[in-house]
């Protein structure tokens, strides 16, 4: 009875380490994931299908990730739906075609997220700049 | 020779006369004798067609008078004693019993939000625009009433004329953490009484963004909406610049376009942001109660630096909860990976509002204690 009730409380804290490697592993996926926005040729026609295609799939592995994080609020989930919104201002420049007026409402929307200068502004605010003035 | 020192005391008495009845107004915070914004708003009464209307339409003049009348000592004592108001005239009293629109703060909560020094931030001095961070005007009764009727007039118009979710108690909050009702702090990172950004005041003009809202002031027939008028129709032909500190700090025409920004800004966050986030939570929510908390909350916290998108996120994180969960999880940390608080300026909000009750009293400090900023609202 003794080792039955052992491996019982072994296997559920296996269980629920495996869960927080598999949501750390995801996190991570995530990320790598997020960078390769920041890659994107400057083109402006290729830059629209690559982000759209990028952006698509960060919403699917969130989507994902909230179903194992099981209502938790990780802090990691909550640093990916930080991040997706941070891509505002891309995602303005990413629907349909690019114009002056478009590029202008990006960067607006880039200064009204910005506090304190922080990396992901910078980040951004270079990225529309390529961009728009490619 | 005893005429002579006879005449010169009275002379005197009257070259100090008005020193001496400025300095015994009573300053609710400041320096007493540190009158630059009692000047000001003096000054205001005469030059400003936005103040004397505020004034009128709130029967701020009669606050004053009722309030200078019951500070005489004696009066309750004497049984046949008739005020003021009924000695001059019929028509006077009439004035004051007109029904006047109520102002949406109590007295004593503004007071207490009042009671701080930013000591590390500037405070301007208009019209010159001066900056020093040892200023510390004295706020008077007569100040924090006129904001709280200017307050009271510009939330009724964006009320009346967009679907904006707030009620007076978050405004509270909100003026309580930001300035505490005073009108002139200001730094890089916001001014005035609702420390307004620049980036804020670009928004609430933008054409595709808040635009829309002021046109609708512009054009609303609403009496609520008259006295804001003025401001966007000199707005509209000479846009302010935000570099002109007291076009959003000075009394008359600089912290009611602060006051109207504010708001403004709140209801064009809400209209292009906020509310389209929130479609499906609400209807997944649409019996329960506290789906309007959850709306307030998620606009307050958007107002704060860098808030909008952490709110947007707070929203994604908080939609798969039901709408008592929202609102209990937004009212505490929602700490990312990366260090951040997704719902740091409601945190702030809520650790102001907890900093205020040591300083209310009596009756007010009970109410407060039971039922926090709503206990403020008349």
């Amino acid at each position: 009875m003794h080792q039955l009730i052992l491996i019982s409380i072994f296997s559920i804290s296996l269980n629920s380490f495996a869960s927080v490697s598999d949501l750390n592993k995801d996190y991570n996926e995530f990320q790598n994931e997020y960078n390769k926005i920041f890659n994107i040729k400057n083109d402006k026609k290729e830059f629209s299908s690559e982000f759209n295609k990028i952006e698509k799939e960060l919403q699917l592995q969130y989507k994902n990730f909230v179903k194992k994080e099981k209502k938790k609020l990780t802090s990691e989930g909550n640093q990916m739906a930080l991040d997706l919104e941070v891509l505002e201002p891309l995602r303005i420049l990413a629907e349909g075609t690019i114009t002056e007026k478009k590029c202008s409402e990006a960067d607006f929307a880039n200064d009204l997220n910005n506090s304190d200068n922080e990396k992901s502004y910078n980040q951004i605010k270079e990225q529309i700049s390529l961009i728009c003035n490619n | 020779m005893s005429s002579k020192i006879y005449v010169f005391f009275i002379v005197l008495y009257f070259i100090f006369l008005p020193f001496s009845v400025r300095a015994s107004v009573q300053c609710l915070s400041g320096e007493p004798g540190n009158n630059h914004l009692i000047e000001q708003f003096e000054n205001a009464k005469k030059t400003s067609g936005i103040t004397k209307a505020i004034i009128k339409k709130y029967g701020l003049d009669q606050i004053q008078e009722i309030q200078s009348e019951s500070e005489c000592s004696s009066c309750e004592l004497n049984k046949n004693y008739i005020p003021k108001a009924s000695r001059n005239n019929l028509q006077q009293i009439k004035k004051i019993t007109e029904k006047k629109p109520e102002l949406i703060f109590k007295e004593a909560c503004i007071n207490s939000a009042g009671q701080f020094e930013a000591v590390t931030t500037g405070e301007v001095k208009c019209p010159g625009g001066e900056i020093s961070k040892e200023f510390n005007f004295c706020m008077t009764e007569e100040i924090y009433n006129y904001e709280n009727a200017v307050i009271s007039d510009f939330y009724n118009c964006v009320k009346k004329v967009t679907n904006f979710p707030l009620m007076p108690e978050d405004l509270f909050e909100l003026y309580s953490l930001e300035s505490g009702f005073k009108p002139h702090y200001a730094y890089s990172g916001g001014m005035g009484i609702g420390q307004l950004t620049s980036i804020y005041v670009a928004d609430a003009l933008a054409e595709y963004r808040g635009r829309n809202i002021i046109t609708n002031i512009k054009k609303s027939l609403n009496k609520e909406c008259s006295i804001a008028k003025q401001i966007i129709d000199d707005d509209l032909v000479s846009p302010p610049q935000f570099s002109d500190k007291c076009a959003f700090i000075q009394i008359g025409e600089g912290v009611e376009r602060n006051i109207l920004y504010t708001l403004m800004e709140l209801a064009n966050i809400w209209e292009k942001d906020i509310s389209p986030k929130m479609t499906k939570f609400n209807k997944n929510n649409s019996d329960k109660e506290n789906v309007k908390k959850a709306q307030r909350l998620s606009l307050i916290n958007a107002y704060g630096p860098g808030g909008r998108k952490a709110t947007l996120a707070a929203i994604r994180r908080l939609s798969i909860f039901s709408s008592e969960e929202f609102v209990e999880k937004f009212n505490k940390p929602i700490k990312t990976k990366k260090g951040k608080n997704l719902t740091t300026y409601i945190n702030k909000i809520n650790e102001k509002q907890d900093d205020l009750l040591p300083i209310l009293e009596g009756k007010e400090k009970k109410e407060f204690e039971k039922n926090g900023a709503k206990s403020c609202i008349n």
